[in-house]
Formats: C-alpha cells, sequence, structure tokens
C-alpha cells in the first residue's frame, strides 16, 4: 500500500493559518486522532508529521464547522463510536443516504423493520458505497453485509476498514482495523478497500 | 448508569482493594488498589498505590500516590508526590510537589509549584508552571505557556544550591504565548514569545513578537 504524503506541522501551520493552540485544543478535545501524530527524525531534530490529505480535508472541516457547533459535538462526529438515532426506511431512502436496492437487500436479511438504528444504517451504507463502486455484485453484497452484522461490533469504538479480496473468481472479505498494513500474493486482487471510519463520519454528517 | 447505589471505599491505616466502582475513595495511610478503580471523588493521603487506572472527577492527593495506569480527572490536585505510568487527562490539574507522567499530560488548565518530569508532552491551554527544581517534558504545547523560576525560602535556596538551580528541560515548546524563564530548549515556536533570563534556547521561532532578555542565551532566531 502506498505510504500517505507527510505534511510537518510547520508547513501545516502555515498553509492553514491556524496557531499552535488551536492545534494542540482540537488534539486535546480528540479531533484530531492521536495516531496522526507521526514523529520523525529529521536534521533538525525529533519533528511531528501529520498524513497531509487526512489532516488537510479534517482541518477543512472543522475550520468550516466549528461555528455551528461545539468542539465537544465536532468531537463526537469525527469519533469512531457510533451515533444514537434510528431513521425510518422512506426517511433513509427519501434523503437520499441509502438508495432503494442497499436497503432491499438489507431487509431481505434482517426482515422489515420499523425504523433502523445508527448501527444498522453504517451497514447499509457501507453496502451502498461498495456497490457505487460497480465493483461488486449482488450476491456479494449479501456475504458482505453477514461480514458487518456478524464483527463490526468487536471493532466498535477502533478505526476500521472493510476489504475486499478477489482470487481466481472467488470473493473474501476481510474487517480489519486501520491503521494497518496488508500484503496479497499475486493471485490475489485487492478489489476494494473502505474505510468505514470515514464511512461513520459522513453518515454522522448526512444525518445531523 | 448505575442500578445499585455507590458505596464509600474507605481505608485507614494499611489496607488493600482490589477497586471497582465506587461513590467515595478515601485512603489514608498506607493503601494499594489492585486494579481500576471509578468513582465520583477520590482522596489519598499518606502513600497511596493504584494498580490500574483511576478515573474520577474529583482527584485530591496528599502524600505519595502512584497509579500504575492512567489518570483521568477533571479536577486534579496533587500535594506531594504522583507518578502516573500511563496518560494524564485532567481539566484543571494543580499541583504542588512533583508531578511525574510516564506518557503525555493533557489537560485545559495547569498550574505546577514545584517540580515535574513528563516523559510525552504536555498539552494545556494554559500551562502555568513556577518551578523549583529540575523540570523535564519532552514535548509542551498550548495556548499560553508560562514557565517561571519560583522564589525559594532560605532552607530550600541552601539545599539546590548544593545541587543546581531550578531549571525545565524540554525538547519543543510550542504556542501562541510563550513566557519562559530557566529554560533549555532545543526549539521555541510561538507568535507572541518572551524569553527571560537563564534561558538557553537553540532555535525560536516567532509570528508576532520576540523579547530576549540580556541573561539569554539564544542561537538564532527566525520571523515567520
Amino acid at each position: 500500500m502506498i505510504e500517505d504524503q507527510l505534511i510537518s506541522k510547520k508547513d501545516l501551520l502555515d498553509l492553514t493559518g491556524i496557531s499552535y493552540g488551536q492545534l494542540y485544543r482540537w488534539k486535546r478535545k480528540d479531533l484530531i486522532p492521536e495516531d496522526w501524530f507521526i514523529r520523525k527524525s529529521t536534521f533538525t531534530g525529533q519533528e511531528t508529521f501529520f498524513p497531509k490529505e487526512k489532516i488537510l480535508e479534517r482541518i477543512d472541516k472543522i475550520v468550516n464547522m466549528k461555528d455551528n457547533l461545539s468542539l465537544d459535538e465536532l468531537a463526537d462526529m469525527f469519533s469512531p463510536n457510533l451515533a444514537s438515532m434510528a431513521l425510518t426506511k422512506a426517511e433513509l431512502i427519501d434523503r437520499n443516504i441509502i438508495t432503494e436496492i442497499a436497503m432491499q437487500l438489507f431487509t431481505e436479511q434482517t426482515g422489515d423493520a420499523e425504523a433502523y438504528s445508527f448501527e444498522q444504517i453504517i451497514y447499509v451504507y457501507a453496502l451502498d458505497q461498495m456497490l457505487q463502486t460497480g465493483q461488486m455484485s449482488i450476491e456479494e453484497g449479501k456475504r458482505l453485509l453477514q461480514v458487518l452484522r456478524e464483527h463490526f461490533k468487536k471493532l466498535q469504538g477502533k478505526g476500521s476498514e472493510l476489504v475486499m479480496l478477489r482470487n481466481m473468481g472467488s470473493t473474501s472479505f476481510l474487517l480489519v482495523t486501520s491503521p494497518s498494513e496488508m500484503y496479497v500474493d499475486h493471485s490475489t486482487k485487492l478489489v476494494a478497500k473502505l474505510s468505514m471510519t470515514e464511512c461513520v463520519e459522513q453518515l454522522k454528517v448526512k444525518l445531523t | 448508569m448505575y442500578e445499585q447505589p455507590l458505596r464509600d471505599m474507605n481505608i485507614n491505616g494499611v489496607g488493600s482493594s482490589s477497586g471497582g466502582s465506587f461513590h467515595r475513595i478515601t485512603l489514608n495511610g498506607m493503601a494499594t488498589i489492585n486494579g481500576d478503580a471509578s468513582c465520583n471523588s477520590f482522596r489519598g493521603s499518606g502513600t497511596s498505590k493504584v494498580k490500574g487506572s483511576l478515573t474520577t472527577p474529583s482527584a485530591q492527593i496528599d502524600g505519595t500516590c502512584s497509579i500504575n495506569g492512567h489518570l483521568r480527572a477533571a479536577q486534579c490536585r496533587i500535594n506531594g508526590m504522583a507518578t502516573v505510568d500511563g496518560m494524564l487527562n485532567s481539566d484543571t490539574l494543580e499541583t504542588q510537589g512533583k508531578l511525574t507522567v510516564h506518557r503525555d499530560c493533557e489537560a485545559e488548565r495547569v498550574t505546577i509549584n514545584g517540580m515535574f518530569s513528563i516523559d510525552g508532552l504536555l498539552n494545556a491551554g494554559t500551562i502555568d508552571a513556577t518551578i523549583l527544581g529540575a523540570c523535564r517534558a519532552r514535548e509542551i504545547g498550548g495556548e499560553s505557556i508560562t514557565v517561571r523560576q519560583g522564589r525559594m525560602n532560605s532552607f530550600s535556596r541552601m539545599v539546590t544550591s548544593l545541587f543546581t538551580s531550578p531549571y525545565l528541560e524540554a525538547d519543543t515548546i510550542e504556542g501562541d504565548e510563550i513566557v519562559l524563564e530557566y529554560t533549555k530548549a532545543r526549539i521555541v515556536r510561538g507568535s507572541m514569545v518572551v524569553i527571560g533570563p537563564g534561558c538557553e534556547i537553540d532555535h525560536v521561532e516567532y509570528k508576532v513578537g520576540l523579547d530576549v532578555h540580556n541573561q539569554a542565551k539564544v542561537n538564532r532566531t527566525t520571523k515567520l
């Protein structure tokens, strides 16, 4: 896997115009995850680096939303913990959060329900995202749901990723904690990778 | 959250407990908690030991206390000596005496009077440190950072003069407003920086203003 491009703390502050105080405050409030702070030795000594794309996107979000939401609310949004809320099927489809096909697939497995919890919605949302990549068939989607329903809870509170592998036409799904590195042999193809942490985050934005 | 009302833990003299959830934990004398503990208020006098993490909205430590796990205490007062092997998470942290943290220390407001040694990052909104001995932190970050040498009475002056005068040693100090005295650091970065007497700083980066005392040594300064 390609290593993310890194940005030094100094360049980051230059680029975004935030101050040291703000950066440290956001870190204290858990708006910026601990594992994004990468310490590396440079010729001037130890310096802190960040994964460039992720940190810029996160800071952009914080800066844009901090006028409307308090820092604690923002922290809730970025945390991989699931929010507590429930929505009906019609609401989910009307608000374009989830497509009908994905919803149908889900209800086939679990049966119809009056309202869906955040936890259930995240499964369907992930399924939807994977279907939209065009890499996954409906049949495989069912297996994906199975993996999520059985195992996602065990990784709760941690960052996680969903990985789809295909080897000679047979598909496997892996649910792994992130950040993690993985390597596969030549005959196996890494078809798609989906960050569940990002899904949770996107979904929280969409639902609020 | 809890179905049963929480009970109090009281240890007077020598005793131990295996931890758990309590309303109030009061330790007097030599007490050991063998495990994680959470409570609504914690008070440890004498020599107390927690062989796990302690979570409480209010903690007061008088005497010696060592915590093998993390210490999470919104209000935390330390009079004496405290050692935390894990992280220290607090809102208002006040120490008189010596604080040792083997990992990061985070709080909104930190007031230190005495000595401290932090192996990780000291991250706080406001840091107000009056140092009375050798202090150490790998990194210090926050909005407002003030480090001053404390006034010593004749006894402490006698004791410390045998060794060295109080100073702070840090690798990196970063903040918006920084006021330092008797500090040795590799790099100091901030917008308003005041370098007071007795400082030895290799490199200062500042945005708005810099003031260097004539008894301070600064190798290099950069205005951003």
